[in-house]
């Protein structure tokens, strides 16, 4: 009886919210199995809705100034008068109002919409402001509002809204039952907000905008959507008597999917016109996907302070996140709906769109619009092509609409680059004209490295994204004019110009200009080096730039001795545990692992990975990063297993995190199929990486570098399925790619004359193949120096061309130097030496040295045994050609033992 | 008024002695207030023409004041003045309302004490007892909304105004009442039914 229901207030205040209708079911879903307690709840509702009982009036004598609630009379029904309206029927019922249709009489005969306050509504307060808002009301004329012809007060006092009839429907229905079109939508929408906005001029806040609020009617042929219900929220929802609160609860649980955080705020009655923009932001969320952002069953469901919380604190999807995530049925009927195909739609909303609907979304209204004409004014941006306001104003971005709206890309880069520099330059030189005080200057230094920013988010833009796949002559001109202002024009500015210097060397490395990257990453670093001193953070910056171009350039030993340096810098600026501690040991570990030192690489690779994990929780970026990393370590090492468990580790974490069609995704996937490819698992492989180079060429276009390595890696996943027609074609096409993009001399143009040298090899192209492996090794040898890994492929891929050539001394001795390279960079036990060694025992063998063959081949045994386990076909076929060899040693009397 | 001023002084010790984290000190309030309020009461039934009641709602804020409380700054004592005085207030509602009843039920032996107030009330004795006996089962599971109705019933505060003192917002207090009222409707109507 007594017994309390942990839950009890907590139902019992969210049915109250719920209109009587709704309440049964809320009730049911609230409640559970528990009979007992619905029935209680029932029960307290009956009471609470008794307005009479022994707590009614306070048992000591009311204040002189208490509110006086008048004794009401019965409601309004058909056939009676209001004013010289004559009511025809109920058509809406709110918390605090009543809709009737009504018939006018005088001065002319016609249907019109009589809104009047619901009995017990009308306390004094109420009725002052509602005087008050009338005049307001009164000058309201705007073509999209509905106009309120009349107001007035019943005979016993209670007042009433007088206005046009609108024959129309719900905006929504209007626009999915009409097919419109997303740009057609928008256009109506537009004319919604500055429908707001001439209310929020006129002083009047709407506070419950909603499609059902929002009726689309046609004028010849022209639909026209028209606000209606205005002023009552306002005249009603304050803060009143005690009676008016569940009214005012009405009001507010009314319509929990389109309230704005601070109308969800218990305490906070603070309601401005942003809050009519944010509920602006839900209709045009549910215009453009057909779904709120959060979904009103679900928030009925958790109950009030779930519900409110949920609106305070939890980012709804964007838009094209949330198409993108439904079900394929839904999404296909959402746009048919909208004329348009499922990708295109998701295409069209993803970026600006997006960004102009979490902006008006925003929990903080002061990032919202701070009007609803500024909301209209950023869809009209949109519906002209124009930057909105509502995206995060990069220089990118800025860069990247210019670029649409007049294809003269580079001439207009270049005007930019070079007005920026000049900006910087005479700014400065008036600043030291003048002589000011120090403190200018470090606002000025401050708003240099401001435009250096800008500059380097210029130049990021132009950089591979934009600029690559297409003429790239211009944009080294305008890179190229760049460093020459910088070097000269800045020279008095030694700090900007390092930080310019990083960016440009950036820039240059991304397209694979890599000596020019480490010149600029050089200067960068002696011009800190000089201004903040060599032990300054922002040292380890540029040595860590520094580092990963020598690494592309394969010289690894200074590469290795630069990240040593900025990981010590990194340790001792933001001690032992820290995110840039753990980018310094990745990078390490690359460069490591790019050395052939892979145990070490491992090592520090699951360092930052531990480190990273205490630093952030498990579904974050850099751990997904990191994973990807270790997982190429690993399979380096020869442990293709792990590395697949890695790989699609990192690759959940990262579907989680962005979604589909991220450029990381991309490649975490193109290194899931190099793997499978490893592992034999050639199937998947290629479902894989073709799924790869479909995202990466949507998101890069047709000619990239990393798009050239998907496509050379599918050639080597087709090719190892026999395929050798399709490969060939692949692997020439990346190699054709890489020569344009990453020329003359780069480790993946290495790379793709290596693998098409092996590949027409098999086909007996030995002419060309021969030629194509020597660049390949000439290259090699020229950015790693004589000795490194790759050198060894192209020693070994030259040596079979050889063999095929029967020029079995040379093949024999560049295996033999393959092998000794191998085992000096990988070890005793790598695969790849394995592979070696199993060509060299084949020319051996064919050279008639028996013996050394067999020693070749056990030795190749021994490591495939130990990596593969005595089951794996690779060392069967490894038993089977030693029994071979020993047959045809026996056979030619030169003795041998067992195997 | 020398009493008066040795327990307003009193009073601010025991409020500054709470604000300090001294729960005890809390206890020690009520009577203090108690006293005060009777003391008030008297002291205006004597001065005010014959006839008058007393406001209670008047009262206890003239005692908050008397006892150095300030009229529109929130001391940080007010919570548990107000709370003290809620349940001084129901104490002597309640005594009144036992006392009358007692009398009228014949079982009036006992002198009716000199200091007996006449405090204006407007509900029947019953109600008010009934309401209290349900309001101590309410206070029993939750003490903060049985709160807000001691400070709203007996003290005659506006749920507003209680919301303050309880440091509350106002929407908060309003649901709250509702509960409690919707609460203590059944729980007397059950009582009455003999269910329960």
């Amino acid at each position: 009886m007594n017994e309390k229901h942990p839950r009890e207030d907590a139902i019992f205040e969210g049915a109250l919210q719920l209109s009587p209708e709704q309440r049964e079911a809320y009730l049911q879903a609230a409640c559970g199995g528990d009979v007992t307690l619905r029935e209680r709840i029932r029960d307290l509702i009956r009471f609470h809705e008794k307005s009479d009982g022994p707590l009614e009036t306070p048992a000591v004598a009311s204040p002189p100034n208490a509110p006086i609630v008048p004794s009401l009379p019965a409601g309004e029904k058909p056939g009676d008068k209001i004013g010289n309206y004559k009511i025809l029927q109920l058509i809406g019922e709110g918390g605090c109002g009543s809709v009737f249709m009504a018939e006018q009489e005088q001065p002319v005969r016609r249907r019109v919409a009589l809104k009047v306050i619901k009995l017990g509504m009308d306390t004094k307060n109420v009725i002052a402001r509602f005087e008050a808002e009338r005049q307001a009301l009164a000058l309201m004329d705007h073509p999209n509002i509905a106009k309120v012809i009349d107001a007035g007060a019943t005979e016993t006092g209670r007042p009433f809204f007088v206005m046009e009839q609108v024959r129309g429907i719900k905006i929504t229905e209007y626009c999915d039952q009409n097919n419109l079109s997303t740009n057609e939508r928008l256009k109506l929408f537009k004319e919604v907000c500055q429908a707001i906005q001439h209310a929020h001029q006129k002083g009047i806040i709407h506070r419950d905008i909603k499609p059902s609020n929002i009726l689309v009617t046609q004028h010849d042929g022209v639909p026209v959507p028209k606000v209606i219900d205005f002023g009552i929220a306002k005249a009603t929802g304050q803060r009143l008597t005690d009676k008016t609160v569940f009214t005012e609860f009405d009001q507010f649980i009314g319509t929990p999917a389109y309230m704005s955080p601070e109308q969800a705020e218990i305490s906070g009655q603070d309601i401005d016109t942003r809050s009519d923009v944010y509920s602006l932001g839900v209709l045009l969320y549910e215009l453009l996907t057909s779904r709120t952002p959060f979904d009103a069953r679900e928030l009925m469901k958790v109950g009030l302070d779930a519900m409110r919380r949920a609106i305070r604190e939890i980012e709804p999807q964007r838009p094209s996140t949330r198409l993108s995530t439904m079900q394929d049925a839904d999404l296909t009927t959402i746009a048919r709906q909208r004329h348009a195909a499922t990708q295109k739609l998701i295409q069209l909303i993803r970026g600006d769109l997006d960004w102009i609907v979490m902006k008006s979304l925003e929990k903080n209204r002061t990032r919202r619009y701070e009007t609803a004409s500024s909301f209209a004014g950023d869809i009209e941006h949109f519906l002209n092509n124009e930057p909105v306001v509502a995206r995060p104003p990069t220089a990118l971005y800025r860069f990247q609409k210019l670029v649409r709206r007049n294809q003269v890309v580079f001439i207009a880069a270049t005007a930019v680059a070079i007005a920026i520099i000049a900006g910087l330059v005479v700014s400065t030189s008036l600043y030291y004209r003048e002589q000011a005080a120090r403190r200018d200057a470090d606002r000025e230094a401050q708003r240099s490295r401001q435009v250096a920013l800008f500059l380097e988010d210029m130049l990021k833009g132009v950089g591979p994204g934009v600029a690559l796949g297409r003429d790239t002559t211009l944009l080294r001109e305008i890179l190229d004019k760049t460093l020459a202002r910088v070097t000269n024009d800045l020279k008095d500015q030694p700090e900007v110009q390092a930080e310019i210097c990083n960016t440009l060397g950036e820039v240059y490395r991304a397209l694979g200009q890599s000596g020019k990257a480490e010149q600029l990453h050089r200067n960068a670093r002696s011009l800190l080096d000089l201004t903040r001193g060599a032990k300054h953070r922002d040292v380890a910056v540029s040595l860590n730039d520094l580092a990963l171009v020598l690494r592309d350039q394969g010289k690894f030993p200074e590469a290795e001795a630069l990240q040593r340096e900025a990981l010590e810098l990194r340790r001792k600026h933001y001690g032992n545990e820290h995110a840039k501690v753990a980018e310094s040991l990745n990078n390490l570990a690359l460069v490591l692992r790019s050395e052939g030192r892979l145990a070490e690489a491992e090592r520090l690779h699951r360092d930052a990975l531990v480190m990273e994990l205490k630093l952030f929780s498990h579904d974050h970026l850099a751990v997904a990063t990191s994973l990807n990393n270790l997982a190429l370590a690993l399979d380096a090492e020869g442990k293709p297993t792990d590395a697949e468990r890695c790989l699609r580790e990192s690759l959940d974490i990262q579907k989680k995190l962005l979604g589909d069609d991220q450029p990381g995704l991309a490649i975490t996937l193109d290194n899931l199929a190099f793997v499978l490819r490893e592992e034999g698992k050639l199937d998947e492989a290629e479902t894989l990486e073709r799924q790869s180079l479909a995202m990466q060429r949507k998101i890069f276009g047709p000619e990239y570098p990393s798009v050239a390595t998907a496509i050379n890696n599918l050639g080597l996943i087709l090719a190892a399925q026999g395929k050798t027609v399709e490969a060939e074609k692949l692997l020439r096409e990346a190699l054709a790619q890489r020569r344009k993009l990453l020329g003359p001399e780069h480790p993946e143009l290495a790379a793709s004359l290596h693998h098409v040298a092996a590949l027409i090899r098999v086909e007996k192209k030995l002419d060309e193949a021969g030629r194509l492996e020597r660049e390949a090794l000439a290259m090699r040898k020229m950015l790693f120096g004589e000795e490194h890994p790759a050198v060894a492929d192209s020693l070994n891929n030259l040596a079979l061309i050889r063999q095929d050539e029967h020029k079995l001394t040379e093949a024999e001795s560049l295996f033999q130097e393959a092998a000794a390279m191998q085992k000096k960079f990988l070890g005793n036990d790598h695969p790849s030496l394995a592979a070696t060694l199993n060509n060299l025992a084949l020319v051996l063998l064919e050279e008639g040295k028996f013996s050394e063959s067999e020693a070749s081949l056990r030795r190749m045994l021994d490591i495939r045994r130990k990596h593969f386990g005595d089951d794996h076909p690779s060392v069967t076929a490894a038993w089977l050609e030693l029994t071979n060899v020993l047959a045809l040693e026996r056979k030619s009397g030169k003795g041998g033992g067992n195997p | 008024m020398n009493d008066s001023e040795a327990n307003a002084g009193e009073v601010t010790r025991i409020l500054s002695a709470i604000q300090n984290g001294n729960a005890q000190a809390a206890k020690e309030l009520l009577p203090l207030v108690y006293d005060e309020l009777r003391r008030l009461a008297a002291f205006k039934m004597a001065h005010e023409p014959p006839g008058q009641t007393l406001q209670p709602t008047a009262l206890v804020h003239e005692a908050w004041l008397r006892l150095g409380g300030h009229e529109n700054q929130a001391w940080n004592g007010r919570p548990h003045f107000f709370g003290a005085a809620a349940e001084a207030m129901r104490r002597i509602l309640i005594d009144n309302a036992r006392r009358k009843r007692a009398l009228r039920h014949g079982g009036g032996q006992q002198r009716i004490d000199v200091q007996e107030i006449e405090i204006a009330v407007d509900v029947r004795d019953d109600d008010l007892l009934e309401v209290n006996a349900a309001l101590e089962r309410f206070a029993a599971q939750d003490r903060q909304k049985a709160e807000l109705v001691k400070l709203r019933y007996f003290t005659g505060l506006t749920v507003d105004e209680a919301a303050e003192i309880l440091s509350i917002s106002a929407p908060t207090a309003k649901r709250w009442w509702a509960y409690a009222r919707a609460w203590l409707h059944k729980e007397i109507e059950d009582q009455k039914s003999g269910r329960g």
